[in-house]
């Protein structure tokens, strides 16, 4: 009786979860699209600052970047390497330590522009 | 037609954008603490898995302001409660009387006011949304008229009432206020008073101080009727006895 139940009930379970995941992965965060930072003329090429993969990578912590060390409500700025290098901005985590260092390794932001 | 806020608890991912932008709209001093202060207006706090907001309710009719013995509180036309921090002396009546335990004070200030979220006055006057509900990347918080958010209020509860409890808190709390929340578990399981009255609550103190004036005037009446009627016997004893005196000798 239980076990008949339950094998019924299997089917409707697993629907049910599919939805919910489905729905889910539907409701995307409304985040600012993609930021291309193009720099001056001797930079090693453009910076494209994703928001998707930083939240992604942050778990989803606003805090982490807003409104210390980034402004939340005006748009994005200009951010100089002294700033960064200085362990301000990007370079608050992009110190070699917590994320790629913005003093040595270039490519890991100066990617270019975006390929797609 | 008012303005107010909706939170929709089954939407939050308690990421702290709302917080975020409200000290930068507000210019607050940072940090943000973990619960509100005068100096964090909102936060978001996670109580069992559930993400829910902490922020000034702004009631149609708030005691914080019928109490204000300086008129520093105002609720605007538009919606906010505000204050004015000139006026304020500190008094924290307001704190004693808000049913949400709403403004908070700066206990670190030698000449301390208090702190409480404004439902962006400024920006809402400019004919933007409030910062918390601009910066939100879920849409958990939701900026409009205060009808029409009801009305979506009560929607998402008839179309999923699965995954909604059935009460939208602030519809007629305090006699109901411009932020409104709807959630999946009830409001008492996230630390939320239900038991608050329904009606307006200046209405219990209006009952009484309304009538003030009458009671002093009858009341004076009362007494001064006691004092002439005591003071004229006084007087006719005294008339008496000296009349007696010149009979006597």
């Amino acid at each position: 009786m239980d076990r008949s139940i339950l094998q019924r009930g299997f089917p409707v379970v697993l629907l049910a979860v599919a939805l919910a995941v489905t729905a889910l992965a539907v409701d995307e965060l409304k985040l600012p699209a993609d930021v291309t930072y193009r720099g001056a003329e001797s930079s090693p090429g453009p910076v494209v600052f994703s928001h998707a993969m930083h939240a992604a990578f942050l778990d989803n912590r606003c805090l982490a970047c807003h409104p210390e060390h980034f402004a939340i409500l005006r748009p994005a700025e200009r951010i100089t390497h002294e700033e960064m290098d200085a362990g301000r901005k990007c370079g608050v985590c992009h110190n070699g330590r917590d994320a790629s260092d913005v003093k040595e390794d270039c490519d890991s932001c100066h990617q270019g522009e975006d390929d797609s | 037609m008012s303005v107010g806020l909706l939170f929709d608890a089954t939407r939050c991912i308690g990421c702290g954008a709302c917080s975020a932008g409200c000290k930068e709209a507000n210019a607050l001093p940072l940090p943000i603490e973990p619960e509100t202060t005068a100096y964090t207006w909102t936060v978001v706090e996670e109580i069992g898995g559930v993400n829910v907001r902490r922020l000034c309710f702004h009631c149609a009719e708030p005691t914080c302001v019928s109490v204000c013995p300086v008129g520093a509180l105002t609720k605007t036309a538009a919606g906010p409660v505000v204050y004015d921090e000139a006026l304020c002396i500190g008094c924290r009546y307001c704190i004693m009387a808000c049913p949400f335990g709403v403004p908070k004070y700066q206990w670190d200030r030698p000449i301390p006011v208090v702190g409480k979220c404004i439902l962006c006055a400024g920006r809402v006057e400019q004919g933007l949304p409030t910062a918390c509900a601009q910066v939100c990347p879920t849409g958990a918080t939701l900026f409009g008229e205060r009808d029409a958010l009801l009305g979506e209020a009560h929607a998402r509860i008839a179309a999923s009432p699965g995954t909604y409890v059935d009460h939208v808190y602030g519809e007629t709390e305090a006699g109901g206020t411009s932020v409104l929340m709807v959630s999946g578990v009830p409001f008492e399981q996230l630390g939320m008073r239900v038991n608050v009255p329904r009606q307006p609550l200046p209405l219990l103190t209006w009952q009484v101080l309304s009538k003030i004036p009458s009671y002093v005037a009858v009341a004076g009446a009362f007494l001064f009727g006691i004092h002439w009627i005591t003071q004229r016997r006084d007087e006719v004893r005294a008339y008496e006895a000296a009349r007696d005196e010149e009979k006597e000798p």
